[in-house]
């Protein structure tokens, strides 16, 4: 079996796997929403179901977008390059926003309600990585600008 | 050309954003390992330390596959914006079939699964553990069947 084989086959249970993560997700959310009603209000276990409800709706979203342009590539339709490109918007919002909100909700399920402190550094702390992610793609556009050269 | 522009704002922005939801990720597993470690070494759990057991297994094995994944994406997204190397970029992006499969679907799926057993069936004696094994092999052979209907579909085609 070549490499090409096996990526085919890797690509298509890529997307045969996509049935089990949209009916698991879609359970995931069903079971954590009564939980979420009756939790207590900054209690850890509401902060843990939010930041459940976020990570799986994002996931939920982003897994079903993806369906469409991984069978049209698999099908050689032509609206294939079309729906790539378009990833780019779901990717965003549902995978990586909806997620970090998620790891969010879960970090100040860590962190007493009382411990300011805690809670500060934490927020400077995702301050300072989106100041650094902003700092990555800024370098990016000035190499593609041929600035460094 | 604004949807062009706007893509490629978007792309970026996907891409700076990486670097919080790594950060982020990677904390959470930090903060979760030892108390999951905890649960795990003891003996005789409540029904509620097995439900917390369930949950924390879930969000480390659903965090770990995210930090790998997108570590992984980071690196085609980069290559493509900066149009280095069109031919290494496309084997680059080829390999990511496997990051996926293994670090998203995988290791979500796993994650979910995790969680289900912590809302469900959290002891092994529970009788809803049937339903969670239902709901995972049906919808396992739901994927499978979608496959064989895609793979149906081609053939023709071709």
């Amino acid at each position: 079996m070549n490499y090409e084989n096996l990526r085919i086959i890797v690509e298509l249970q890529s997307l045969a796997l996509t049935a089990p993560v949209l009916v698991l997700c879609a359970f995931v959310i069903y079971e954590c929403l009564h939980p979420l009603k009756t939790s207590i209000k900054g209690s850890q276990m509401r902060w843990i179901l939010f930041g459940i409800c976020f990570g799986f709706a994002g996931n939920l979203v982003d897994n079903l977008y993806w369906m469409f342009p991984w069978t049209a590539n698999y099908l050689g339709l032509p609206a294939t390059p079309d729906l790539v490109n378009f990833g780019v918007f779901p990717n965003l919002l549902f995978r990586q926003t909806l997620t970090s909100v998620a790891a969010y909700c879960h970090l100040r399920a860590f962190i007493p309600e009382d411990n300011t402190k805690l809670l500060r550094l934490l927020n400077w702390g995702v301050v300072a990585s989106i100041v650094l992610g902003q700092g990555y793609i800024l370098t990016l556009w000035c190499i593609n600008q041929g600035l460094f050269n | 050309m604004v949807y062009e522009i706007l893509r490629t704002l978007t792309q970026l922005q996907s891409l700076a954003l990486t670097a919080p939801l790594i950060a982020l990720c990677v904390v959470v597993v930090w903060e979760v390992l030892k108390p999951t470690r905890n649960l795990v070494k003891k003996k005789k759990l409540t029904v509620n330390e097995h439900r917390l057991k369930w949950v924390f297994i879930g969000i480390l094995v659903g965090f770990i596959g995210k930090i790998i994944e997108s570590a992984w994406w980071a690196i085609p997204w980069t290559l493509d914006y900066l149009q280095i190397d069109k031919d290494g970029w496309k084997k680059i992006h080829g390999v990511g079939v496997f990051f996926n499969l293994i670090f998203r679907q995988l290791f979500f799926t796993i994650s979910a699964y995790c969680y289900l057993r912590a809302f469900i069936a959290p002891e092994k004696e529970d009788s809803g553990l049937r339903n969670v094994h239902w709901i995972f092999g049906m919808s396992l052979i739901l994927g499978q069947l979608y496959l064989i209907a895609l793979i149906a579909i081609r053939s023709p085609l071709e």
